[in-house]
């Protein structure tokens, strides 16, 4: 290929432009004339960059969204993980707190010994008013003990077995328990019900009695140790012509949501049938 | 087969009574779910007579063993109602869930009629009739009604799996 050679006036004249073109350039006398001229490159090259930013990420994307779905999954089975121990911690603080009022309970009465049990069922009839513990004969448990919680009585124990026992609680239709109110210091008799509404009968008219006022144990009877919280009078229901007055009684227990109680092991129920005189016909 | 999935099932049964149903009261009142297990299995065509009960004093002696209700009459209760219920299965309706559910219904009736007659006649619990019937029968009818669906699907897979030549054309 042949070189043209240029003259030097040529080259002076082409010089000349081209310094004049820079410094136009260099001045801004251009720019509206290279922005026409270059605008259509622009425009083609943005047009070829977001076609090739939409092509790479066609072909990039799958994997990212792969990657990113791993995590999200791993991610999630960890909050899961996480909101598990959580109820987990929550369930054991309130374990704790039940065993921490039982303990000061406990604590409270040293001269008792206590079987901290588990509630683990209910009588399947309806008409029974009596739960399931897991602790039984094993653990030195026996026919007649109280059971109570840091609230108050709950009730007795009917049967035994092995590992297991079964309760009779305050509520029980069949339930009834000597009394005596804190205040008044009337005598009467505690019984449950069907429907689990605890009544306090058997209470001379003479005695005044006034709502909030403690039901403890008398410890007549000898089937419960005396001075066990049972609950409060709640409303009093005295007729005239009545031989006693009665008032239905808030428990201090709640018994729908019992969890752990305490059996009071030193307490022996006293057999007083054979002291009751034989009735002849 | 079915003597040992009788087992299993009234022994889960049991222990979900105890542990769920029995706190799931609706007033006083609370569905009876080893029963229903009992009249589901027994209105089964397939279900073999001695399988059936084997069941019965199976999970009578069981319910009679955790409850405080006299034993024997648990357990007089848990079989009078599965022979009535076999009885009307049987005789009366081709419809199997029809006496199913009306068995459901006489069953719970009975059950707990005669729980409340031995307990306020025989125990000496005093126990008032419209309170019973009010707070503990009524409510306890409606959450048997309640459950007795469910169960009587989950008996009718099991029943389909254990004799899985023999499956009814009744429902």
């Amino acid at each position: 290929m042949k070189i043209p050679q240029l003259r030097p006036w040529q080259i002076a004249v082409i010089l000349l432009l081209a310094l004049g073109l820079i410094i136009l350039s260099l001045s801004g006398y251009l720019n509206s004339l290279l922005g026409t001229a270059t605008s259509p490159l622009v425009s083609l090259q943005s047009w070829l960059s977001t076609r090739y930013v939409a092509l790479y990420e066609f072909f990039t994307a799958p994997r990212d969204t792969l990657a990113l779905r791993q995590e999200n999954e791993a991610l999630q089975s960890e909050v899961a993980l996480l909101r598990k121990q959580l109820i987990e911690y929550e369930e054991q603080l309130r374990e704790a707190e039940v065993f921490y009022a039982l303990l000061n309970f406990a604590r409270s009465k040293p001269e008792n010994q206590y079987i901290a049990a588990s509630v683990i069922g209910k009588d399947p009839s309806p008409f029974m008013g009596y739960v399931i513990l897991d602790h039984g004969t094993n653990d030195g448990v026996r026919h007649g003990m109280p059971v109570v919680t840091e609230q108050g009585l709950v009730g007795r124990v009917t049967a035994v077995t092995a590992n297991a026992c079964r309760v009779q609680l305050v509520s029980d239709a069949g339930f009834n328990a000597n009394i005596r109110t804190q205040q008044s210091l009337a005598e009467g008799l505690v019984v449950g019900s069907v429907t689990g509404d605890v009544t306090l009968e058997m209470v001379s008219q003479d005695v005044v009695l006034t709502p909030g006022e403690l039901i403890l144990t008398s410890g007549l009877g000898g089937n419960y140790p005396a001075d066990v919280l049972i609950g409060a009078v709640e409303t009093v229901r005295k007729e005239e012509n009545a031989l006693f007055q009665a008032a239905s009684v808030q428990p201090a227990v709640d018994f729908r949501n019992l969890q752990v109680v305490l059996i009071i092991r030193n307490f022996r129920p006293v057999e007083v049938e054979p002291l009751i005189p034989e009735t002849t016909e | 087969m079915g003597a040992i999935a009788g087992i299993v099932v009234l022994l889960a049964g049991l222990m979900l009574q105890t542990a769920v149903f029995s706190r799931l009261t609706l007033m006083s009142g609370a569905a009876d779910v080893v029963l229903l297990l009992l009249i589901a299995w027994a209105m089964r065509k397939q279900t073999r007579e001695w399988e059936l009960w084997f069941w019965t004093v199976f999970g009578a002696v069981f319910t009679a063993f955790i409850s405080a209700v006299p034993p024997l009459i648990t357990l007089g209760l848990y079989v009078g109602i599965i022979f009535v219920s076999r009885w009307m299965r049987n005789r009366i309706w081709q419809g199997e869930v029809l006496a199913y559910f009306f068995s459901v219904l006489l069953g719970t009736v009975i059950q707990h009629g005669v729980t409340f007659a031995v307990l306020r006649f025989f125990s000496g619990i005093a126990l008032e009739l419209e309170t019973s019937v009010v707070y503990v029968i009524l409510p306890s009818l409606v959450l048997n009604l309640l459950f007795a669906f469910p169960i009587y699907l989950l008996m009718k897979d099991l029943s389909d799996w254990i004799y899985p030549g023999e499956v009814d054309s009744y429902v």
